[in-house]
């Protein structure tokens, strides 16, 4: 443990499960906000689950703005219309509904709402913001990356990191979620995975650790009912169980991200996935067993399957054998995905798409962001393209 | 794992926990764009030279408002006031609370006050009372064990109108807490081994009681292992730095843990010998911890078995049979109270009527459980234990206790 | 403007009903239970004199509010909780929650866990009227409801589960 030292944070408050918000009301009073500014999407309106929002807020007497045009352009005019709204109708919290576009949209409308509208410009990048912005509470409804609790917002060149984006309040409440597209779940899923795995793998973090395990737990409770939901073929989830789970994970995915800035299959999954055909989470799966190989190649390792498998089964596995049963339980994954959709999802960069030709560009911008030598980062991508372990090559 | 229909879990405070972390408190002061902090602690604190470190550490970095060492072991309306007075004289704009649970609550005290401008204390009271983010307040623990630097209640007594006041808000919750090993590096270890194993049963509590959560769970199990795993090479060496720093990061996780998730009898009952008998409170957590699992076995065997894990490692509980495990987890918590009996010389009591005050007289006379046991039926945490207590089941549990015999199970009352 | 609406939530008027009728007659219960229980009555003998509490849903209600007045009689006082001067409250966190515990879906110790329940004011005091309720719950429900909003369901004499029962849930209706 020498030299070791650690930092955790987050902000958020979150409330996970049956009627979590029915305490909206309550918990918003307690910050004194008294009247909340609900911004959403065209689609999450449509769904319907804006009523659940607003029977929450009955008999509270708390008067709601619901406004549901976030989209991902024109940010600058969206923004003064907002502002405008916000100041002109008296609101003082604002309250996200839906997913990655939604928050960035809040989180950026929240500076400027508390700090003026030139800070629009003057909060851009790291650590700009040195004090508590408006309450702001994020509710799910769908599809989430994980950003969305996290200290990060970014519209096209507008980017700010700072831990005060993080929301006051994250709500998961099952009421909430509707049908989403099967391989959005199953990108969800896995980015969520991949990222707590690699934290908990790669931080002397104990704080780390606990959100990475309580958040691998559920994973891997939903893994397997997405993959026997089998709907790959009639593209929508039926059961809408999986959909607050996996919200969950992505929730603490967010947290998580916040804390650790040197995760390297977040980067580099992100990367692959804008050179060929699979979505980011996939890439980052596919690149996982082989990164977990590099980062833990001379550390005690075993302890890493604690949280794949919890506490009877971990213990059960002799020491010498827990590491290898965590590659084979990412590959697993991977490769019933595989079989499930008929090799929709891929199981190695190859079968994603990626060309051969983009490999070396790849490496030379993910060197910028990480201290991992060239020479590594290209025998990773080397043996994630056509599936070999690391060890034979 | 058990996952209840519903759960909140929120911990506000950043945790920078290392060697050399004192060094990072001005950053983190200007972060929140406090220039001209107050550093807030006690007479025993500052004269173990702990001040003097934390002041050396940020001298040159930030400029100090003022040093107020004046907080007395229960914290004091007065007291609040006075400080608060000198914080405003002398232009502070944020606070460093250095020391235990009396400094921290004196010291969230203070930030109402001057944050809210309050004449009076008293219209903050009770949940919901505060209604914004108050001055930066940053804790240093120095003991290793209570926690309280992650909790968001604080209790000042004013003993004016003889009441205490009891403040709960998120806004309590310190904005960052700083785990040194230089705070508890000198810590004796006969003060050292109660105040980890208070913290031990924060965390073991947080895991078998009603308020459990799968994320205060998996701080608890963290805390337990490192505190299993640190706190007895701290008592065969007391300058382990390593050491040192994992039991005060345990105790924050178990912090954590419990803020979420509640205690539950081992507390009810230790609260009570506590404010009867004026016992240390780390001190009756160790000694009441295995009851409190015997007492609960029949509801939360399963939850008991799961501890051997952390508690005593894999192979340990590899090997031993399943419908074992609950019942060697509880033969692990006795062993080690009796390793650190040993360790200590025997400061460390292993029953009730082992405890002595300083002038060797037992404190906890077998005549005073009747009394413990009608306080305990008036402590929250009562709520929280699995299986329920009346007064009959807290002084049949504080009997076997005080003899240091174990609990005969086939008598407890299963609801 | 376009895409903008304010919207007035607007009340839930089945459940407040609902909840207002049941209320009311925990409230009467507690005042019967306190003249015909002996541990009802003790505890409400260790609380001091003058001593009120309410219970209800944050942030409008609907509440119920009992008290023992200068003379130690315990009284159902109403569903009003500005007129009154309480030592406690015991609010959830809105009226569906509240709904909740009324339809044993959760207890209350349940709810406090989940951060649904809240008290505000001396702990002691507290406790001793949430054992005045557990109480109250085993007069009130069938044995296999009530064993799911308590942890250990008390054993009783055969007078206490039959006559005092009675005698509760006859005074509770007919208010003497
Ligand atoms: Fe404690």
């Amino acid at each position: 443990m020498e030299n070791s030292s650690f930092e955790y944070l987050c902000r958020t408050k979150t409330g996970f499960g049956k009627n979590a918000l029915d305490h909206l009301p309550s918990d918003l009073s307690a910050m004194d906000a008294k009247k909340p500014f609900v911004i959403t999407s065209k689609a999450v309106a449509q769904s319907g689950v804006t009523a659940h929002l607003i029977d929450a807020f009955k008999e509270s007497g708390i008067i709601l703005g619901i406004w549901d045009n976030a989209l991902n352009d024109n940010l600058v005019d969206t923004l003064r219309d907002l502002t405008d709204l916000y100041n002109n109708k008296g609101f003082d919290a604002i309250i996200a509904l839906g997913g990655g576009v939604v928050a960035d949209l809040s989180k950026i409308l929240n500076i400027i709402v508390s700090k003026g509208p030139h800070a629009l410009k003057e909060c851009k990048g790291t650590d700009n913001i040195d004090a508590p912005l408006k309450p702001l509470v994020y509710i799910p409804s769908g599809i989430c990356t994980g950003r969305e609790t996290s200290r990060y917002a970014c519209v096209a060149e507008y980017a700010y990191d700072s831990q005060f984006l993080m929301p006051d309040i994250a709500v998961i409440d099952p009421r909430m979620f509707s049908k989403a597209p099967w391989e959005d779940m199953v990108n969800e899923a896995l980015r969520s995975f991949t990222n707590c795995l690699e934290s908990y793998a790669k931080e002397d973090n104990p704080l780390i650790r606990s959100y990475a395990y309580t958040a691998l737990g559920v994973i891997m409770e939903a893994l397997p009912n997405i993959m026997e939901s089998d709907l790959p073929n009639n593209n929508q989830s039926q059961d809408q169980e999986h959909l607050p789970l996996l919200a969950k994970a992505s929730v603490i995915n967010g947290y998580l991200i916040s804390n650790c800035d040197t995760l390297v299959c977040r980067p580099l999954g992100k990367m692959i996935s804008e050179k060929c055909s699979a979505p980011e989470g996939v890439c980052m799966a596919i690149i996982l067993p082989y990164v977990l190989e590099f980062l833990c190649k001379d550390r005690e390792t075993g302890r890493i399957l604690l949280p794949l498998a919890g506490i009877e089964r971990y213990c059960a596995i002799p020491d010498t054998q827990r590491f290898g049963k965590v590659l084979f339980i990412i590959r697993e994954i991977i490769n019933d995905f595989f079989r499930i959709s008929n090799g929709r999802v891929p199981r190695t960069l190859e079968e994603a798409g990626l060309k051969q030709e983009d490999l070396a560009g790849i490496v030379e911008s993910m060197s910028k962001r990480t201290d991992i030598e060239s020479k590594a980062l290209a025998l990773i991508l080397d043996n994630a393209m056509s599936g070999r372990s690391m060890t034979s090559s | 794992m058990y996952i209840p229909s519903y759960y909140e879990f929120c911990c506000k405070v950043k945790t920078v926990a290392g060697h050399g972390t004192l060094e990072r408190i001005p950053g983190l002061l200007e972060a929140m764009g406090a220039r001209n902090p107050m550093i807030i602690t006690d007479k025993g604190v500052s004269q173990a030279g702990l001040a003097t470190i934390v002041i050396n550490a940020i001298e040159d970095k930030i400029s100090i408002g003022s040093v107020e060492d004046d907080v007395p072991p229960d914290s004091d309306l007065k007291v609040v006031n006075h400080i608060a007075s000198i914080y405003k004289k002398k232009a502070c704009d944020s606070i460093i609370a250095v020391g235990g649970g009396s400094v921290l609550d004196t010291a969230k005290g203070v930030n109402i006050v001057v944050s809210e401008d309050a004449d009076d204390l008293m219209q903050f009271t009770g949940a919901g009372a505060l209604k914004r983010e108050l001055k930066p307040l940053i804790a240093v623990p120095t003991t290793a064990g209570t926690g309280s630097e992650v909790t968001l209640v604080a209790v000042i007594a004013d003993h004016d109108n003889n009441r205490k006041m009891l403040f709960t808000s998120y806004f309590l919750l310190p904005d960052a807490a700083i785990i040194d090993p230089r705070m508890t590096l000198t810590l004796p270890v006969h003060i050292a081994a109660p105040t980890a194993m208070d913290a031990m049963t924060h965390a073991i509590e947080a895991y078998i009681c009603l308020s459990k959560n799968p994320l205060s769970d998996a701080h608890a199990l963290e805390a337990i292992e490192m505190i299993s795993n640190n706190i007895m090479a701290v008592m065969e060496a007391p300058d382990d730095g390593d050491a040192r720093l994992a039991l005060g990061t345990a105790a924050t996780l178990a912090g954590i843990a419990f803020s979420n998730s509640m205690v539950g009898m081992i507390h009810t009952l230790g609260h009570s010998v506590g404010s009867v008998c004026h016992v240390p409170h780390g001190t009756c957590m160790s000694i009441l911890l295995p009851y409190g699992l015997e007492y609960n076995m029949h509801k939360v065997g399963d939850r008991i078995a799961e501890l051997l894990f952390p508690l005593a490692g894999a192979k340990v509980y590899a090997t031993t049979p399943r419908q074992e495990r609950a019942q060697k987890c509880v033969q692990y918590t006795r062993d080690m109270n009796q390793k650190l009996y040993e360790a200590t010389n025997g400061i460390h009591a292993r029953n009730l009527k082992e405890i002595t005050d300083r002038d060797q007289n037992p404190m906890v006379p077998q005549s005073k459980l009747p009394e413990i046991a009608r306080t305990a039926l008036g402590d929250g945490s009562i709520f929280y234990n699995p299986e329920a207590l009346e007064y009959d089941d807290c002084l049949m549990v504080l009997t076997a206790a005080w003899q240091g015999e174990k609990l005969d199970q086939s008598k407890v009352r299963k609801g | 403007m376009e895409h903008f609406v304010e919207i007035k939530p607007g009340r839930k008027l089945l459940k407040r009903i609902f909840l207002s009728i049941n209320l009311w007659f925990v409230g009467k219960a507690i005042q019967a239970a306190a003249k015909v229980d002996d541990e009802v009555k003790q505890e409400f003998d260790a609380l001091p004199d003058g001593f009120t509490f309410s219970l209800g849903a944050f942030p409008n209600g609907p509440y119920m509010v009992v008290g023992k007045n200068e003379k130690g009689v315990v009284k159902y006082m109403g569903s009003k909780i500005d007129t009154v001067r309480l030592d406690m409250k015991m609010s959830l966190k809105s009226i569906e929650c509240l709904f909740l515990l009324f339809t044993f879906q959760e207890s209350t110790p349940v709810a406090n866990s989940m951060d649904r329940l809240y008290v505000d004011g001396d702990i002691p005091h507290a406790c001793s009227i949430v054992r005045i309720m557990d109480i109250v719950q085993v007069y009130l429900l069938p044995k296999f409801i009530a064993k799911l909003a308590i942890k250990r369901y008390p054993k009783w004499s055969l007078k206490r589960h039959t006559w005092n029962r009675l005698m509760v849930n006859l005074r509770a209706i007919a208010g003497f």
